[in-house]
């Protein structure tokens, strides 16, 4: 037992000095720093959502656009770039390996951890202006916006743990059709649609994606009784503990593989 | 309570997966070092030393085998590949210092003279000519105390004035910890080890005295 605890002492510094690393890294110490992370897709979802709302179309099908375009945008961003991050991690960090307290599920969470940790800083922060700035409505359900976006979470670690370790086991060749996949993904996971927008026959398989389920949790969150929303939380929740644990395994095999120069 | 301190190979074995079969390059290395001990391990080209000091440093896992720690066990010292371009010599050393669980405001002052790096200590490394990059490796893989250090004697580089710095540091300094040198020449080994061994058909043989280590090491 006690043991236990110093290892899990020793990780939780390891995990710790990785992410001060990577902000380091990432952002450089010059100007800004890691305010960088807050930069991007604060520009993303100002650009967009002001395309939509004010050049496209104010409403989009009675709904404020604004809250749609921040709502979807934010909660997929998530756990796309949290798996590329982590995907591209591995190999860029493996010299690392050299020191024996480090190890690659250390470097995995720790990506895993800031990007979760950058990307629910940039989600409140942002709803906090933008509720402030009255450009989006004041929240009808805190408790919907919480568990769709923890489940987000959680898909985020289990996803990329998978797509990592499938990448290392592949060879690379995920990181290949990274690109076309991940835009795939990002819009079949309704950052542009609402699911009762589509015809009912075509619906079941936009929910096959759990992130779908997510997402209109989180929107139901904001708009409350303004949309009728399409979610199963025990169909989320299998689909996390599945692909976490199928991860986990891939993960263990790809492990084996990575080897220190 | 006296906890005793000590480093044991237990029956070491490492193949690699080549093409057209397996090179085995370790075959049942069997190793204990006693706090203190000053173990120097030669060996020729390709007999499997580096891959030897990975293992003991835990940078490697054995094919089959195992490896009791009962001391702190530096990485292998002076190792550079895991600079990062964009980091300064003191985002290294934080981040060295973080990993290891020792404060680093401690270590600031020590890092900055030993690698003689003056303002290119807050440089990225990316800047560092190859021979400052060295120094800083070697700066930090002291910065930390062990209680064993892992050398392996040909990554070990600079000029000869700093080569006589980290000598000094190391050997005369810290000449009651252990030490596990592996080289292909006599120069170190000779004069500091006090037990003698030559990796031969992977595994490590003893010698009561560096000469008679030597002799056979030659007539390989």
């Amino acid at each position: 037992m006690r043991d236990f605890f110093r290892s899990l002492k020793i990780q939780l510094r390891v995990i710790y000095a990785l992410m001060m690393r990577e902000i380091i890294t990432r952002y450089g110490r010059e100007n800004i720093g890691f305010l960088w992370l807050f930069v991007e897709p604060i520009i993303l979802i100002v650009g967009v959502t002001f395309i939509w709302s004010y050049i496209v179309h104010r409403e989009a099908h009675g709904f404020p656009v604004a809250t749609f375009i921040y709502t979807g945008w934010i909660s997929n961003k998530l756990w796309l770039t949290t798996s590329s991050r982590v995907m591209a991690g591995l190999q860029a960090n493996l010299p690392l390996l050299y020191h024996r307290n480090i190890k690659p599920i250390d470097i995995f969470l720790s990506r895993i951890l800031l990007e979760i940790t950058a990307m629910t800083g940039v989600f409140m922060l942002l709803g906090f202006v933008f509720v402030m700035s009255h450009v989006i409505e004041p929240p009808h359900s805190y408790f919907h916006i919480v568990l769709g976006w923890y489940l987000m979470c959680w898909l985020a670690l289990g996803f990329s743990f998978f797509v990592a370790s499938l990448n290392t086991l592949t060879n690379d060749i995920v990181q290949k059709v990274w690109g076309p996949v991940s835009l795939g993904l990002f819009i079949g996971s309704g950052t542009f649609f609402l699911v009762e927008w589509l015809p009912p026959e075509i619906r079941p398989y936009a929910l096959l994606l759990p992130s779908v389920h997510n997402l209109e949790m989180i929107r139901y969150g904001f708009f409350g009784n303004q949309m009728h929303p399409y979610y199963d939380i025990s169909y989320s929740t299998s689909f996390n503990l599945f692909l976490t644990f199928i991860g986990l395994v891939m993960f263990r095999l790809a492990t084996e593989k990575v080897r220190v120069e | 309570m006296k906890v005793e301190k000590y480093l044991k190979l237990e029956n070491i074995k490492k193949n690699f997966r080549i093409r057209g079969g397996i090179n085995r390059v370790l075959r049942g290395v069997n190793l204990e070092i006693r706090y203190g001990d000053r173990i120097g391990i030669l060996g020729r080209n390709g007999s499997g030393k580096t891959t030897l000091v990975k293992i003991i440093g835990g940078v490697m896992k054995p094919t089959e085998g195992k490896v009791i720690r009962r001391m702190k066990v530096s990485w292998p010292i002076a190792f550079q590949g895991g600079f990062q371009g964009s980091l300064t010599g003191f985002d290294n050393l934080r981040f060295i210092c973080r990993v290891y669980g020792v404060p680093w405001k401690d270590k600031v002052e020590f890092v900055k003279e030993f690698s003689e790096l003056g303002r290119y200590f807050y440089e990225p490394v990316k800047t560092y000519s190859a021979g400052m990059r060295a120094r800083l490796a070697f700066a930090l893989s002291i910065a930390i105390d062990f209680e064993c250090y892992l050398i392996d004697e040909v990554a070990v580089v600079g000029d000869r004035r700093f080569q006589e710095k980290c000598k000094e540091e190391l050997f005369e300094k810290r000449k009651d910890r252990s030490f596990v040198i592996v080289s292909h020449q006599p120069s170190h080994i000779k004069n500091f080890c006090n037990r003698f061994f030559v990796l031969f058909e992977g595994r490590t043989v003893e010698f009561p005295t560096f000469e008679e280590a030597w002799k056979f090491y030659s007539s390989l």
